[in-house]
């Protein structure tokens, strides 16, 4: 019973634990994303810092990251996304889809 | 640039629509004068404007997860006064002047809060366009279009629920506002996810080629159920917990109405 509660604690409130997660730099520019091809390693939690180095804001959006996030004109935006499995996730600035589209390419 | 807009101010609107509606078809049941919308509306507006000028700021609270964590707090908190209101609908003195005046206090926080949710995305991306002469009339329309249907498909849920309660009393109203409830605190928890304060977890499963989070039905689903198309175990195991927890004393309730009159 004990080892259950416990299971159930550390499923529902633990934050994982602060191993060393891996840093991924992204720049927005001109309503761009740069790279716009991140390669990211298979089960593994990573860490998107997002600069946007635009005036005005834009907003980070990606259904199949299940990820969202409004980032200020020249601020920076931390987003962590993963373990994900292998494949591919696009993502889209949603002020600027025509120009500000990218991928997250696992493998 | 029209398209996106109405697309964008849809997906905002809608879901505060639909939890208005369900208030306005609560006011329509209790018969609550709509006076306190307005105050709601007012309060909310300027919250928003409040959070969307200071998003800067909150972005940078807790390590750089302030915007998730505050999100994820207001959601938590439209919880606990949807449950509480679930709840608090199943009282016998339900009619009397104090239950419905704490009845439309509740209502009132909880519009204001949910527009701020919602719409400080929206005060967000039309100052960004405010400037662009060249762009500014297409995001205009388009917001114009995609509040249009918003606010539509609000008064379409308004009369379905009217309907409804007409038909089977208050208990349909409290389901609704269940899941909604429910969808609020899946919500919450994904935000807690992407701030990295709780863990990860592969979906459980992909219900994305069947209904996309991105159709109006997938946005219709997200507002009124958290629909998501790839879950993970926590968030499904938070919304049964939080629709179980709300159902439970609702019954509760019920059945302490029931042993009172017997």
């Amino acid at each position: 019973m004990f080892k259950f509660k416990f299971l159930l604690i550390g499923l529902f409130l633990t934050p994982i634990l602060w191993a060393k997660t891996p840093v991924i730099e992204i720049r927005i520019s001109n309503h761009l994303f740069y790279p716009s091809l991140i390669p990211v390693p298979a089960n593994t939690k990573v860490k998107l810092l997002i600069s946007n180095e635009d005036a005005t804001s834009e907003e980070f959006e990606s259904y199949e990251l299940n990820r969202e996030k409004v980032i200020m004109g020249n601020q920076k935006a931390i987003i962590f996304i993963g373990p994900l499995a292998a494949g591919e996730y696009p993502f889209f600035g949603e002020f600027y889809p025509q120009t500000a589209q990218g991928k997250v390419i696992v493998k | 640039m029209l398209l996106n807009s109405v697309i964008l101010i849809l997906r905002e609107v809608l879901e505060a629509a639909l939890l208005i509606s369900a208030m306005l078809s609560l006011s329509h049941f209790l018969k609550i004068s709509l006076s306190w919308l307005k105050w709601s509306i007012g309060i909310g507006m300027l919250s928003t404007w409040a959070y969307s000028s200071n998003l800067i700021h909150i972005s940078n609270w807790f390590e750089g997860v302030g915007q998730e964590v505050s999100n994820a707090f207001i959601q938590y908190i439209i919880y606990t006064l949807l449950a509480l209101l679930c709840i608090w609908l199943i009282k016998q003195n339900l009619f009397s002047r104090r239950s419905l005046q704490i009845i439309t206090w509740i209502m009132g926080a909880m519009i204001s809060l949910s527009m701020i949710r919602e719409f400080s995305e929206i005060f967000i991306y039309l100052y960004v366009f405010s400037s662009d002469s060249q762009q500014f009339t297409g995001v205009m329309m388009g917001a114009f279009l995609g509040m249009s249907i918003g606010l539509s498909l609000g008064t379409l849920f308004y009369h379905l629920l009217n309907y409804l309660g007409d038909k089977g009393s208050l208990s349909i109203i409290i389901v609704v506002l269940s899941f909604i409830a429910a969808g609020m605190l899946s919500q919450a928890t994904q935000l807690l996810i992407q701030a990295d304060w709780l863990a990860s977890q592969a979906p459980l499963w992909d219900s994305s080629a069947w209904i996309s989070e991105r159709s109006i039905v997938g946005q219709l689903l997200y507002a009124v159920f958290g629909y998501e198309s790839t879950p993970s175990l926590i968030e499904v195991s938070v919304y049964f917990t939080g629709l179980f927890i709300i159902l439970f004393f609702v019954l509760r309730q019920f059945w302490l109405n029931r042993s009172t009159i017997w």
